[in-house]
């Protein structure tokens, strides 16, 4: 239980990370050159984007949950349950962004929470967890 | 040519980036949430060797994605993720010994079927749109 509880709020700072990235990334403008000059004063905007700093701090939140959750449960297991993100973001994009949301998007992450379903129920770990010293508590 | 390589390294380079990390994770063992024993468990996860190298793939796995999406078209690129669901099962299978159920593979098929759903829509949705 607290695998999948931690996994959720991995997945919400991932969902969460990935839109202030957008969003600062949007902020700077279309990429679109390949002059070493240019790319690096592109570079020097995008840290100096607040909401790229931001975006980045959330996501390492979501990566070391993410590790966390590796610690106690299969590679085979918390994979697929993170594509939960996938339901999140068509969620978020409808509800907060007003984004239009297809009705194959719609589909597809249906079929998404089915197959998260499934592997939520089963066993989160089947291999023998490390035997490491007991830290003293 | 150059696709095709940036495309392996991609899925490649997630696969072997995810397997290392998790082989890292079962070595520093559960990490517990409480204060001290979480400084003691960063301190272990920084220094495992499974874990930098890992990290590092997954580093290698990312620019190769950003260099595919700076010509190639990302209703093309995005998709060909999904076959990493499938790639990464199979990894844990054969070098972390996990064992894959039915149930597990039968989810796992439907998650990676689903991304690549939710990563064409857009392109459905055009041809739908165009054939109407």
């Amino acid at each position: 239980m607290k695998t999948l509880v931690v996994l959720f709020v991995a997945i919400c700072a991932q969902t969460l990370g990935d839109v202030c990235l957008t969003k600062g990334m949007k902020s700077i403008g279309e990429v679109n050159t390949l002059d070493p000059a240019k790319l690096f004063h592109i570079g020097v905007q995008v840290f100096t984007t607040p909401y790229v700093w931001l975006g980045i701090l959330i996501l390492s939140i979501f990566f070391g949950l993410y590790l966390v959750a590796l610690s106690w449960a299969d590679l085979s297991f918390v994979l697929p349950v993170t594509a939960f993100g996938y339901v999140m973001n068509a969620f978020m994009s409808w509800k907060l962004l007003g984004e239009h949301v297809s009705p194959a998007r719609w589909v597809g992450t249906l079929v998404i929470c089915f197959g998260v379903a499934i592997v939520a129920k089963t066993e989160q770990r089947t291999t023998k967890p490390a035997a490491v010293e007991v830290s003293a508590e | 040519m150059k696709t095709f390589l940036l495309f392996c390294s991609l899925i490649g380079g997630s696969s072997l980036g995810e397997i290392l990390s998790a082989k890292g994770m079962q070595q520093v063992g559960d990490v517990s949430l409480r204060p001290r024993a979480l400084v003691q468990a960063i301190l272990r996860m920084i220094r495992n060797p499974y874990l930098i190298g890992g990290v590092a793939c997954m580093a290698v796995s990312f620019f190769s994605f950003i260099s595919l999406l700076s010509y190639a078209d990302l209703s093309f690129v995005v998709p060909l993720t999904a076959v990493s669901y499938i790639t990464n099962t199979l990894g844990a299978r054969f070098f972390l010994g996990e064992r894959i159920s039915k149930e597990r593979w039968m989810g796992t098929l439907m998650v990676a079927f689903g991304v690549a759903l939710v990563s064409i829509s857009d392109k459905l949705e055009a041809w739908f749109g165009s054939t109407r």
